[in-house]
């Protein structure tokens, strides 16, 4: 059966309250980009930028895969307008970058959960 | 958070501290070096965090900026990976700052943290010793060659760990004691015994070798000509211990030093194939490294077959003949290297290489052989001091079982002569007569009259050059040094002189 990306979405979610994530916003969107989950780490205070992909199986490759740099700018770009907007409570945050794949196994979401998937690049 | 750390690169054949600044701090996570970093230190990024990662400590997931100043430099050595890696864990403040004074860190880091030998240790450590900074962490396999420059502590460590756990004393290592090995002298050479009759040649290779003067070979093939230029690293005096420690540099950055190895005692030869480039000749590359003239500096250079090399080849060693050091400039850099080489030349008289064997069996042309001779330039035969013939060898020679002078006793012989060069040449700042300019000659050397006529009569009657004439005083000079002479005198001269006779007047007499 097919997953679509919101279900994935709900379900990275779900997970990330069950860790002590507080959600700050989910799919923030601007003209050249969306960020799937912002979310805020229960202990260190990292503001955590997470991009959900969902797959039915990794029969066509990982979830994860289809982040590539490309999508890791967009992405990167989304978040620099996100902390200009917030400047203002977001003053002496660190930032994380984190992917989250969501499989189906057995009728069950399941989340696979990259910390720190990825940094800026130089052209940054 | 702010650290700073030294660490090394080499520039041209020396090295040059740099000062390692790593600041992290708040921001989207991401990892620059910036400062004219090469390639090479570029990717150390991706080694220093798996590195940092696989030795058991935290890399931060903030914004972490290093700076390698002076930042007009380029760096080109992978050894700065080992100060990057230490300046992020005293930035991210598991290291602290006050652990760390007076190291400078050199070593390549592997991804599981192991420390890698680098090239281009000893001019390293030489500028740490000239920079006041007294304490070194190296990998093993480097950390002979780093002591070489003296009065330095040298650490050796295996791994990022170990390091770390020095550095905060929690397992201090001892610093890695000299090598008793001064010289590595367990080099079998070959002996001038195994040659067979050619006086005459092996009478030129020893006045070469006592005045580092330069010397041509022309012989048909199947003479010994290559045997005769193999066996000169036997009767070469040995070298001091600055003219050691230039040596082991310049094969430090030229990666040639294999781990573990003290300094070069053996002079250097080298016999690069006649299909060399000029840049590999002479030096270059986008960032200039050290061609075959400097990798000879201090010892040989032969060139087999020297007709054959590319003429452009044969030109560049013009200003290095003379000058002992050649620049090499490119848009990067513009390096100067040392090339106080001898330049020992092999070559056939014609093209089917018989002419003049004394067979009358040559089946080349006079046309052709003047072409063959051609490809040889005056300018470069006039830097050429010892020019000789080097026959077939008769039935009889071959065959006779006569015992030769063995490489010691000419060594002996050759030791002999440089003392008395040095006695009279150290406070002018030179080691030999080869390196005598003009003027050195119009102080030191004194010719008797008949030995001053003589000299003019050559002079007007062969044509010769000013460089020519100063030339073959200076071998005479080391001729009457072999002989323990106070003056030069006519034989010596006329010695010197008879050596002179140029490929192309011989070509001329017997066509």
């Amino acid at each position: 059966m097919k997953i679509t990306g919101q279900q994935g979405e709900t379900a990275a979610a779900v997970y990330l309250e069950k860790l002590g994530y507080i959600i700050l916003k989910t799919n923030y969107r601007i003209r050249t980009g969306e960020i799937d989950i912002i979310a805020k780490t229960p202990a260190e205070d990292f503001v955590v930028f997470i991009e959900v992909k969902a797959r039915k199986n990794s029969k066509y490759g990982l979830a994860s895969e289809a982040v590539d740099i490309r999508k890791q700018k967009k992405i990167i770009n989304t978040a620099l307008s996100y902390i200009q907007e917030e400047s203002e409570s977001l003053k002496d945050a660190t930032f994380r970058f984190d992917v989250i794949e969501v499989y189906r196994k057995e009728n069950v979401l399941e989340c696979n959960h990259i910390i720190n998937a990825f940094l800026l690049e130089n052209e940054f | 958070m702010f650290a700073q750390i030294y660490g090394s690169t080499t520039l041209g054949i020396n090295g040059i501290l740099i000062t390692v600044e790593v600041d992290i701090s708040n921001g989207l996570p991401s990892f620059d070096i910036v400062g004219l970093a090469d390639a090479s230190v570029r990717e150390s990024r991706e080694r220093v965090r798996a590195a940092i990662k696989n030795s058991g400590f935290e890399f931060p997931t903030r914004k972490i900026t290093v700076n390698l100043a002076p930042a007009d430099i380029k760096k080109i050595s992978s050894g700065l990976d080992l100060p990057i890696a230490i300046g992020i864990l005293v930035a991210s403040g598991q290291l602290r700052e006050e652990d760390l004074a007076d190291y400078v860190f050199a070593a390549e880091l592997s991804l599981e943290g192991r420390l890698r030998q680098i090239t281009g240790i000893l001019p390293m450590s030489i500028a740490c010793k000239e920079n006041q900074i007294t304490k070194m962490i190296v990998a093993p396999e480097n950390a002979q060659e780093a002591l070489w420059a003296g009065s330095i502590e040298v650490y050796a460590m295996s791994d990022l760990k170990q390091v770390v756990e020095h550095l905060r004393r929690e397992n201090i290592a001892d610093p890695v004691i000299k090598d008793k090995k001064i010289l590595n002298e367990n080099f079998v050479l070959e002996d001038f015994k195994d040659v067979q009759g050619q006086i005459v040649a092996k009478r030129a290779l020893e006045i070469a070798a006592a005045g580092r003067h330069n010397v041509l070979m022309t012989g048909p093939p199947g003479s010994g000509k290559t045997m005769l230029a193999r066996r000169m690293p036997s009767i070469l005096p040995e070298m001091f211990e600055e003219e050691a420690l230039e040596v082991t540099k310049i094969y430090s950055i030229a990666g040639l030093l294999r781990p573990n190895e003290g300094l070069i005692g053996q002079r250097p030869f080298r016999n690069p194939h006649h299909t060399i480039s000029d840049a590999g000749m002479i030096g270059g590359g986008r960032i200039p490294r050290p061609g075959e003239v400097t990798l000879s500096h201090n010892g040989v250079l032969f060139l087999d077959e020297l007709p054959e090399f590319p003429r452009i080849v044969l030109e560049s060693l013009r200003q290095p003949l003379e000058d002992g050091q050649v620049t090499v400039s490119r848009v990067n850099a513009s390096f100067c290297f040392p090339s106080r080489f001898m330049l020992i030349a092999a070559m056939n008289p014609c093209l089917c290489g018989r002419q003049n064997d004394g067979t009358n069996t040559c089946t080349c042309t006079p046309v052709e052989i003047k072409k063959y001779n051609k490809k040889i330039s005056g300018p470069l035969l006039d830097r050429i001091d010892l020019n000789i013939f080097v026959p077939r060898l008769e039935y009889k020679e071959i065959a006779n079982a006569s015992q030769e002078e063995s490489s010691s006793d000419i060594k002996k012989r050759v030791e002999a002569a440089r003392k008395i060069q040095q006695d009279r040449l150290h406070k002018w700042g030179i080691l030999c007569n080869g390196q005598m300019t003009h003027k050195h000659i119009k102080e030191l050397c004194n010719l008797t009259s008949d030995a001053q006529n003589l000299l003019e009569m050559a002079f007007n009657k062969m044509n010769l050059s000013a460089r020519a004439y100063d030339r073959i005083i200076k071998v005479a000079q080391t001729i009457a040094d072999l002989e323990n002479s106070k003056d030069i005198g006519t034989a010596h001269i006329a010695e010197a002189i008879q050596f002179r006779n140029d490929i192309k007047s011989s070509s001329i007499r017997t066509t």
